[in-house]
């Protein structure tokens, strides 16, 4: 496979991390929103959240997969290497905690006990912009490639 | 009409157009079918994911009043505005990658394959992948076209993996350059396994590099190394595995002379070092205990070039034991060995063509035999009879 075409495999699966961060943070927004003008939060927000807590989740597991050499998501090893590539952690076991914190955050939040959602949300905005700038950067190349060919 | 709802109804042109195209496409091949229905649901997803978009912006609006004339206050709303934005930009992306970049390959397979300068030497291209998927027992359709360079171009319509081949344009007549393919196809075959891969391969290789990485190395190289042996490197490495083990001596020449250059263990982000590489493809070739073809010459030809520009090298990313786990670990994966049961065939074909007569057997031998002749033989009247004989319509054989 050429270097070009490699580029689409890697803006695809960072893409779809993105997408996935990003639409847990619309279900965050959606539902403060609704609960600031004190109308009743729509399932769909809640399921949203939901879809954040699973990629946290995978995200998680995968990190301890790694430990003991057992299968990892390979979207989720991308989410890892956008982290890395945004936000400066110590090592696995502080980014496990941030994961677990931000999972338990989002429990929280989307039954209502808590409005606090920071590490959460900053968690995902950084999967979002992070992946979403890799899959950028991939398809900006691709995209000189393409025009190169036609 | 607010701004982002101009740029849904731009998405929505553009969906009308892809499916406008779609439908003009007159009687399409039987590979090209296979295509058309996996683009067609891909256009259907990308739909339903615009009116979704549609949808979450009018609830916003209700929600926030918004209309575009002031900026909003709030940082829930000015949050779900950002989000909102990206999710367009998503849409657009994968419509760029999933349909924009395959559109137009369609027009250039049709052409290749009907316009009279092109048909025969198209069709036997064809007809050639068509063996080699046949031999390493790959049931997928694949689109070859004679392109810019060996290539495979993968295509992640949601779930499923589609893949076009390209074949180098300037090495049409080339044929021995032909057994490349197995490579490209090798790439096909990491998809189909690639749960394998990454139950038995990857978890290894990255047990190893947090093994053995340096001391002092940080989190977010660490990452990065991770990355790419298991996101680039082994898929390359398990389609090297593959074509050795598909075509053996045939594509390992071809490849040996690929690959050769003044950097053979230059680290490189999307492939392994080409000395990596051509020592995983001799080693396979031993194992594989080939008759008649003697794997030592060939890795003392390559090492009289490559230690004679290069000197060993200690960097982390190639620690021994990490390759050993990949190239271990490919190995297992990659097991079928047609190149066994097809070598006596290219032994025979490769025999006729050395005596100057035309061989028997299949497309598929007589092109890796012609990869495995002295490059001295001249093999002009080779290409025009295989047009003559194997060049028909794909769809009619």
């Amino acid at each position: 496979m050429t270097r070009q075409w490699q580029l689409i495999r890697d803006a695809q699966t960072f893409m779809e991390a993105s997408r996935r961060a990003n639409s847990a943070l619309k279900g965050i927004h959606f539902l403060q929103i609704a609960r600031k003008s004190g109308r009743p939060p729509r399932i769909s927000y809640v399921e949203k959240i939901d879809d954040g807590i699973k990629l946290l989740e995978e995200v998680l597991t995968t990190l301890e997969a790694r430990e003991t050499q057992e299968t990892v998501s390979s979207g989720a090893l991308s989410i890892l290497y956008a982290i890395s590539q945004k936000r400066l952690i110590s090592g696995s076991s502080a980014l496990k905690q941030i994961i677990r914190a931000s999972i338990e955050e989002l429990q929280k939040f989307k039954q209502g006990e808590s409005d606090n959602i920071e590490e959460a949300e900053n968690l995902l905005e950084i999967i979002t912009s992070s992946a979403g700038e890799e899959a950028m950067k991939a398809s900006a190349k691709v995209r000189v490639f393409m025009m190169e060919v036609r | 009409m607010l701004l982002i709802d101009q740029k849904a109804n731009l998405l929505v042109s553009k969906i009308d157009f892809a499916e406008k195209r779609i439908k003009e496409i007159y009687s399409p091949d039987s590979i090209l079918k296979t295509y058309i229905e996996s683009v067609t649901d891909r256009i259907g997803t990308l739909k339903y994911q615009i009116g979704l978009a549609k949808s979450e912006f009018e609830e916003f609006v209700k929600e926030t009043s918004f209309a575009d004339k002031d900026h909003l206050r709030t940082a829930p709303q000015r949050g779900l505005l950002r989000d909102i934005l990206r999710s367009y930009e998503e849409i657009e992306q994968s419509f760029y990658l999933g349909i924009d970049a395959f559109l137009p390959l369609i027009s250039v397979w049709i052409h290749q394959s009907h316009d009279e300068n092109t048909k025969r030497e198209h069709n036997l291209l064809v007809a050639f992948v068509k063996e080699l998927l046949k031999l390493s027992g790959i049931s997928e359709d694949l689109m070859t076209i004679l392109g810019e360079t060996y290539a495979c171009l993968p295509l992640y319509w949601g779930n499923v993996a589609r893949h076009i081949a390209f074949a180098t344009y300037t090495e049409t007549e080339n044929l021995r350059r032909w057994v490349l393919l197995a490579h490209e196809i090798g790439h096909v075959f990491y998809d189909l396994h690639f749960e394998e891969f990454n139950s038995n391969v990857i978890p290894q290789v990255i047990g190893k590099l947090s093994e053995r990485k340096p001391l002092n190395m940080a989190p977010r190289e660490l990452e990065s190394v991770i990355y790419v042996w298991a996101e680039k490197w082994i898929p390359e490495l398990a389609s090297d595995c593959f074509a050795v083990k598909t075509l053996g001596p045939p594509y390992a020449v071809q490849f040996m002379l690929a690959v050769l250059d003044s950097k053979p263990d230059h680290v490189d982000v999307s492939h392994p070092p080409n000395n990596m590489r051509v020592y995983f493809t001799m080693d396979l070739l031993d194992s594989l205990a080939i008759p008649d073809f003697n794997v030592d010459s060939y890795r003392g030809i390559w090492n009289s070039y490559s230690l004679s520009v290069t000197r060993p090298s200690s960097q982390y990313i190639l620690d021994e034991e990490i390759v050993e786990a990949a190239l271990n670990g490919i190995d297992r994966i990659v097991s079928g060995t047609p190149i066994k049961g097809k070598w006596n065939e290219i032994l025979s074909a490769s025999q006729a063509l050395s005596c100057g007569s035309l061989p028997s057997e299949d497309l598929l031998s007589v092109i890796s035999a012609m990869a495995l002749l002295d490059p001295t033989i001249r093999l002009d009247e080779i290409y025009p009879w295989l047009l003559e004989r194997y060049a028909l319509d794909p769809d009619a054989s």
